[in-house]
């Protein structure tokens, strides 16, 4: 896992602005804090994949939208990861928040760097163990694939019990917030390239065109 | 046979997975297991059956996730639980069945958005459907010890069955929301008959953490660990062989009771049914160690620790002022101060006339238990408010205090006992403060008696023999101290001794406060009430440390000294000189957020008056930043740094002022809406408006609608904000709204968050879309203008 500064400064905005040693100074603080605050954890489980409807075999979990289904179009089997950097790289940003929010911001810009990198890995290794190509991973909320299926990955993955990750059944919110749930198909019929599990063309998946983080 | 009567010195075995039988029968993932109890209890009974024949003496009922979050209606819960009881019992024949009650799935506040009074009622539920039948209860699998708490106090206030409390650590001895091995033994003793660690690892790992358990805790202990680590398709790693042979190591701890968790099976309690034939539980001679905690920190008084004073009203006008305004951004910095000053537990005290201090009180405790570690000294006389703050606690806290009067004796020490708690006594009675020492130790010695009578340990109790000023009463001093002495050689019991007091009346009070306290160290004391902000105070304590061989090889001494000079310690200058600095001028130095800025407020005052500087340099320099972020010349962090910047500046200038001058620019109320727990977005908003001059009520987050509105009504709010991150939350930011429109008309509502839009924020009916705290700052300057 590495907290790459460049994005960490894109969460927070930032379009090539100068800016002083103070700015600098905190980001290097908050990138050593947050690797020390964070306790990744992950759990991944391997499903065959029915086709009508759209399903995972054993797992009483139907896949919903048409996203998700072309996202899967040349795969029969999939992962389904769960993952988080814990509870405590959250409460050190609420507590930062109070005592010195410059570095509170920077803190919690890095442990979305944190848990995107960790998902990164995870996937990375994946692809390596698999003689097949494998998707990149597509979470819910992506597209048309509905926030309300959090709910059958927390159920399917046992994620609290495993990695201690629960969810809000009203608002479909995640805790620890910097929690990522994900599927990644196993194609069929393309060659292999490790370089695609790295996020490319998410952002070009994505509906919302004006968003300030579209890369 | 009760369970009370199979654990006296006898291997006890309890069961296995559930789970991993019913996939072994071919049952789909994802399906809720507790429905088989009345779909296919046949297949429950046969897997209850199997570990009784395997050498269960405890069963558990398939009733894990039996509750309401989980299931359709309380209708159902009852009908689950009731069925599993009934076919566990007809499994177990004479062995014993326990009540399964596992997390509720939901998270309790701060960290979610129950509450701890929902979580109560849902483990009320699964205890009064299932009491009758079971011989005892098990609540498991838990890694929030507050959930934990709420379970305990469900079970012991609605049935009279024993019960067992287990929770899952990783290898660092901590639970995933951080509540530390430790944590819970201290805190789950006062309710529980055993306690146990489950799931999560193999045996091998979880040794270590048993050890931790026992070490501190005197209740019977059990295990239930997992068959190793499952892979990708679920496959555990320890044979029931390897599984019992390490358990051998358990028993030689003393941990007789065993079980397994996720991938274990029959098999693997017949192997431990086998092995304890042979094994003799290990004897425990732990020495008992007094102890206060939070869920995340525990605090062994085994030396002398510092409990800070500073969150109490009696006598600060600024906190009175706090408590009145329910200002908790005060309240939050005292917190925050006191803490990084040394201190390593805090008093609460919200003890003015004018407020409903048992509310106050309970507020105050969440509130402070979310901002902070440090474990908790509440302060109060009044057994209503002591029993509602002590039972919304998390972990093991101080209640200060008891006297020995009858009245507070017995209506005091009982909730002492309920909750768990240590105690403070004041040697003080019916008569008043005595004045020999003799008499001190005499009430001492009653209030030890009767707490013991109550089932409150010696050691949790500590006694305060009360600080007189000296120069009223000149012989007192000496007395007090005396009667620590006394005490202490007489008793297990730890001393508590507000220091301050000593010196009132007197010039250069510091200097006879420090002596006391040494002195009081000296006779005896544990801990000192003080304020850790007095750097004398803390040296006192650092030094004590050091000559009583406490602070190992000086460490802590020779850390935190090491640049002292004086009587300051001074402070590092952070500030890097970007050229020649003379030139610089305050604008430059709040756009680039430099600490010179407040030097340079201050050289501006001498030859400004106060709100000349506020009018002609600081708000304009921050209207330069706003302009620039807006340009996108700046980002974020630069914003924050400038308004932070720009704060300290205000400060220097409100020092300035007469009293009683008002330079505030208004009051703002900010949210997060209910269900949603994100809140960095609005508190982002609070950090630059609060810089800007800006009064901010912040009310957290997952704030319902009406409270929102209540704190707009009571304050006369004339503008409001409001926060939702996620595409759920947002009906309940419309809902605020709403309410706001209809009971404040006169309040401009602004709301800001990732999904909304400037559409979206008119069709919810809001004054305005603010898309960041600029923008934020940038409205409150037009509401406020007007």
């Amino acid at each position: 896992m590495k907290i790459d500064k460049s994005e960490l400064l894109r969460y927070l905005g930032y379009k090539g602005q100068e800016y002083g040693e103070n700015i600098e100074q905190n980001i290097d603080r908050a990138v050593a804090i947050c690797l020390d605050k964070i306790t990744p954890r992950s759990i991944i489980k391997k499903y065959s994949l029915i086709k009508e409807p759209l399903s995972l075999k054993g797992a009483n979990m139907t896949l919903q939208g048409k996203d998700i289904a072309k996202h899967l179009e040349d795969c029969n089997e999939v992962y389904i990861l769960g993952a988080t950097v814990g509870f405590e790289i959250e409460k050190t940003v609420n507590k930062l928040m109070n005592e010195n929010p410059l570095l509170g911001v920077m803190v919690d810009s890095a442990s979305i760097c944190a848990i995107e990198s960790y998902c990164d890995d995870l996937c990375e290794e994946l692809q390596k163990q698999n003689t097949k190509q494998l998707t990149w991973r597509f979470s819910c909320g992506y597209g048309d694939f509905p926030l309300s299926q959090q709910k059958d990955f927390v159920r399917a993955l046992e994620l609290q019990k495993r990695i201690g990750v629960f969810l809000n059944e009203d608002s479909f919110m995640m805790s620890p917030q910097k929690s990522i749930t994900a599927i990644i198909g196993i194609k069929e019929n393309t060659t292999k390239d490790i370089q695609s599990q790295r996020c490319v063309g998410k952002c070009d998946n994505c509906g919302n065109v004006g968003c300030q983080y579209r890369k | 046979m009760k369970f009370k009567d199979i654990i006296k010195n006898k291997i006890v075995l309890l069961d296995g997975a559930f789970g991993t039988q019913l996939q072994k029968r071919g049952l789909e993932g994802g399906a809720i297991p507790e429905r088989l109890n009345v779909e296919n209890p046949e297949l429950v009974y046969s897997i209850c059956k199997e570990y009784v024949d395997s050498g269960s003496d405890i069963v558990y009922t398939n009733t894990f996730g039996a509750n309401r979050k989980k299931l359709k209606d309380s209708k159902e819960v009852e009908t689950l639980i009731k069925a599993g009881v009934k076919i566990a019992r007809q499994a177990a024949g004479d062995k014993l069945v326990a009540l399964d009650i596992g997390p509720s799935g939901a998270l309790i506040e701060p960290l979610g958005t129950m509450t701890f009074d929902e979580a109560y009622e849902l483990f009320k539920e699964q205890v009064i459907a299932g009491k009758d039948g079971a011989d005892l209860i098990v609540i498991e699998t838990m890694s929030d010890l507050y959930e934990l708490k709420a379970a305990l106090l469900a079970v012991k206030e609605n049935c009279d069955l024993p019960v067992m409390a287990s929770m899952t650590f990783d290898e660092s001895g901590r639970t995933f929301t951080g509540c530390s091995v430790e944590a819970f033994a201290i805190t789950a003793s006062a309710w529980a008959d055993a306690l146990g660690i489950n799931c999560s690892l193999g045996p091998a790992q979880l040794l270590p953490i048993m050890q931790r358990l026992v070490d501190n805790t005197d209740l019977p202990v059990f295990i239930k660990a997992n068959a190793g680590l499952p892979d990708s398709e679920m496959n555990y790693s320890v044979s029931a062989e390897e599984f019992a042979s390490i358990y051998e190591k358990y028993i030689d701890l003393g941990a007789g009771i065993l079980g397994g968790c996720c991938g274990t099976t029959p098999e693997y309690i017949a192997k431990l049914d086998e092995l304890r034939k042979r094994k003799k539980i290990g004897k425990r001679n732990r020495k008992y160690q007094t102890a206060v905690c939070s869920s995340t920190k525990v605090v062994y008084i085994d030396g002398v620790k510092v409990i800070g004073e500073r969150i109490n009203p009696t006598g600060k006008k600024a906190m009175k002022q706090a408590l009145m305004d329910r200002d908790f951004n005060y309240i939050a910095n005292q917190t925050i101060e006191q803490v990084e000053a040394g201190a390593q537990i805090l008093d609460v005290n919200a003890g003015l006339p004018q407020i409903d201090e048992k509310q106050m009180l309970t507020e105050m405790v969440k509130y402070i238990q979310s901002l902070t570690d440090a474990p908790l000294q509440i302060d109060c006389g009044k057994p209503e408010a002591i029993e509602s703050a002590l039972r919304y606690y998390n972990g093991k806290p101080i209640v200060n205090s008891v006297n020995a009067e009858e009245k507070s004796l017995n209506s005091v020490l009982p909730i002492v006992a309920k909750y768990g708690a240590s105690v403070v006594g004041l040697t003080i009675d019916e008569k008043g403060i005595p004045k020999t020492v003799e008499e001190r130790v005499r009430l001492a010695e009653k209030i030890i008696k009767r707490a013991k009578s109550y089932g409150i340990r010696e050691e949790d109790v500590y006694i305060d023999c009360l600080t007189l000023t000296v120069s009223a009463e000149p012989d007192q001093a000496v007395n007090t101290l005396k009667a620590i002495e006394i005490l202490k050689s007489k008793y297990n019991i730890k001393t508590v001794l507000g220091v301050s007091n000593i010196s009132f009346g007197l010039p250069a009070r510091q200097i006879i406060n420090t002596t006391f306290l040494t002195m009081a160290m000296h006779a005896g004391l544990d801990l000192p009430i003080l304020n850790p902000n007095i750097p004398e105070n803390m040296q006192a304590v650092d030094a004590f440390n050091v000559l009583t061989c406490k602070d190992k090889n000086c460490m802590t001494y020779t850390a935190k000294y090491a640049d002292y000079a004086g009587t300051q310690i001074i402070k590092k200058d952070t500030e890097k000189s970007e050229g020649a600095s003379g030139d610089k001028d305050i604008f430059y130095c709040i756009e680039k957020g430099l600490d010179r800025a407040s030097v340079l407020t201050a050289e501006l005052l001498k030859t400004h008056d106060a709100l000349q500087v506020i009018d002609d340099y600081l708000i304009p320099a921050l209207n330069r930043v706003g302009d620039n972020y807006e340009k996108g010349k700046i980002f974020l962090p630069q914003l924050i740094a400038s308004a932070d910047c720009a704060k300290a500046c205000f400060d220097a200038v409100k020092k300035n002022l007469p009293v009683g001058t008002n330079t505030e620019k208004g009051k703002i109320v900010l949210a997060t809406v209910k269900g949603d727990v994100h809140d960095i977005g609005k508190n982002i908003v609070k950090t630059v408006l609060e810089n800007y001059g800006y009064k901010v009520i912040d009310l957290g987050k997952n704030v319902p609608p009406m409270t929102v509105v209540d704190a707009v009504k009571e304050n006369n709010i004339k503008l409001c904000g409001l926060s939702a991150l996620m595409t759920t939350t947002v009906e309940n930011m419309q809902e605020t709204v709403k309410l706001l429109k209809e009971h404040c008309p006169d309040c401009k509502v602004m709301v800001g968050g990732a999904v909304l839009t400037e559409e979206y924020a008119k069709q919810i009916g809001a004054d305005k879309y603010c898309k960041d705290a600029n923008m934020s700052a940038k409205y409150a300057g037009e509401v406020f203008k007007k």
